[in-house]
């Protein structure tokens, strides 16, 4: 018998005024799988994280589902909140604006484990996790503005683990750092999830990124899931136009004139 | 075609330095030198950090350098008085990463591109119109008519990028400075953009800064390519030499990154057909 997804999501909308954002998207993500959703800036992709934690400020954003089930367990919206740290964890693209400027980061991990995992001995409960992220436990005393962009992003990792997360969405957590980081990065997200059994959804633009860690992805555009599929399936064969851009996005195509060849798709 | 003739745009031994608090000092530029020349596209690489805002800057003479020169059709930017300064600036236009802050709100297509419009007092309001339809044409903004009485946040991002290319053409410039102008465009609209650039260069031998953090942009689309580091230039040269051949240990490390993504996908795709 298969064990329940982490995460069912039927037909989700997400509406910001007039504007439609998600456009009926529905997505799964089996325990320990690492599902990645693909898409520009305006995909929509990003509001679909923020539903899933019921971050989107009700005054704001209009959201609604068919159906949403967490390891097998039906969910109305209200009970959303309360996955947060908990089920699941989320980092995000610049980790500078998500830390306290004025604590050290090893009192930051402390806050996040005294408040989602109270049993634990703080202490050694911010060590453990500083090693999990291979920060080395000197660091633990010092401020964000004294790390590098790749040390602050393994803080918010160290910081969302404290949780003990089911699921960890990380939005771009490469693309603000140098390329020359993002490589550890990614390889750091990859054993956790291996060595944790934790699922992840890999929020990018980015094929290469996604390419480098997801077993399944989903490719948004204008709010709507246009190809999903593995890995393999959606780059050997790709279905839907928008994907076979993506995937040449970085290979330049000329004309006898010299003129790039675009493929498809008009502003 | 690059042509021979003196460079249009040169910086000599430019060297800028940020004071912060605490007496700390941030040495941003150390030391550049590069030249462009009419009809060519120079790439500034570089990732957060390098100093390739600060020298773009300086070298559209929003900043004074601490040291060196810069030089605009071989007249000096860092010593030329407020009025030279305001005559050289309109030789020399910007295009900037972000279309959605780059125009004033309040402001229709037709009133920004009149605003940009050198003399535009001395054209009759018919004569004008047609030099800003012919402007939107030029960029392939169209129906050109429709657009004249639409405000900027009713455009796509890429409607609005072109509509920044429109504006910095209207100056009728001989030196552009584009700083990663494609980032808020959707992909499969990258190469028309592109394609607009050429055709510009083409016509009226603009020169191009064009400062971008995408290795695989500058390759295909400059004709030399500089990589900044730490406020260095540690390696210029034709964009084959530095990404096919790169000398720097900074580069090298910079182009396979950027190569591994393209090779990860690739390893996908063969592993598969195979």
């Amino acid at each position: 018998m298969v064990a329940a997804p982490i995460l069912r999501l039927d037909d989700l909308h997400v509406a910001f005024g007039a504007v439609k954002a998600v456009d009926g998207v529905s997505i799964s993500v089996a325990r320990g799988e690492r599902v990645g959703i693909v898409g520009e800036s305006g995909s929509g992709k990003s509001t679909v994280a923020r539903a899933l934690l019921n971050l989107l400020p009700g005054a704001l954003a209009t959201v609604r589902f068919g159906q949403m089930a967490v390891e097998g367990r039906a969910l109305r919206r209200d009970e959303l909140s309360a996955l947060r740290g908990g089920t699941f964890a989320m980092i995000f693209q610049d980790p500078l604006s998500y830390l306290n400027p004025i604590m050290t980061i090893g009192r930051q991990i402390a806050e996040s484990v005294r408040r989602h995992d109270p049993g634990a001995d703080p202490d050694v409960r911010v060590r453990e996790l500083l090693e999990l992220v291979r920060l080395p436990a000197a660091r633990h005393s010092s401020y964000p503005h004294e790390l590098s962009g790749g040390m602050r992003q393994r803080v918010l990792i160290a910081i969302a683990l404290g949780c003990r997360p089911k699921m960890l969405i990380a939005d771009e957590p490469t693309t603000a750092l140098d390329v020359t980081t993002q490589s550890e990065i990614l390889d750091l997200l990859n054993e956790l999830c291996r060595d944790l059994g934790m699922a992840l959804v890999l929020i990018s633009h980015d094929l290469g990124v996604i390419a480098s860690v997801c077993q399944r992805l989903y490719i948004m555009r204008h709010g709507k899931v246009v190809e999903e599929g593995s890995l393999n399936d959606v780059f050997a064969r790709p279905k839907h136009l928008y994907t076979r851009v993506l995937l040449n996005a970085d290979r330049a195509t000329k004309d006898e004139r010299g003129r790039f060849i675009s493929l498809g798709g008009d502003v | 075609m690059a042509s021979a003739a003196a460079p249009v745009f040169a910086a000599e031994h430019v060297s800028k330095t940020y004071h912060m608090r605490h007496g700390q000092t941030h040495l941003a530029v150390d030391d550049v030198s590069f030249e462009v020349r009419a009809g060519e596209t120079v790439a500034l690489v570089g990732e957060s950090g390098s100093g390739k805002t600060s020298l773009a800057k300086i070298t559209l003479a929003l900043v004074r350098p601490d040291a060196g020169d810069v030089r605009l059709l071989d007249r000096s930017l860092v010593h030329a008085t407020p009025a030279e300064l305001r005559r050289l600036r309109t030789s020399m236009q910007p295009v900037f990463q972000d279309s959605s802050t780059a125009f004033n709100p309040r402001r229709t297509v037709e009133q920004l591109l009149v605003q940009a419009t050198p003399k535009a007092s001395s054209y009759g309001s018919a004569a004008l119109r047609a030099r800003v339809i012919g402007l939107l044409e030029q960029v392939r903004l169209s129906p050109a008519a429709g657009m004249l009485g639409r405000f900027p946040h009713e455009l796509s991002g890429g409607q609005r990028q072109r509509l920044a290319i429109a504006r910095a053409i209207a100056m009728d410039p001989v030196f552009i400075v584009a700083d990663e102008p494609l980032s808020g465009a959707d992909v499969s609209i990258r190469g028309k953009i592109l394609n607009l650039l050429l055709d510009i260069q083409e016509q009226r031998n603009v020169a191009y800064l064009f400062i971008t953090h995408d290795i695989s942009i500058a390759r295909a689309f400059a004709h030399r390519i500089l990589v900044m580091y730490r406020g260095r230039i540690v390696e210029q040269g034709t964009a084959e030499e530095v990404i096919d051949n790169p000398q720097d240990p900074y580069t090298q490390r910079l182009v396979a990154a950027a190569l591994a993504g393209r090779k990860a996908i690739n390893e996908i795709v063969d592993i598969d057909r195979s």
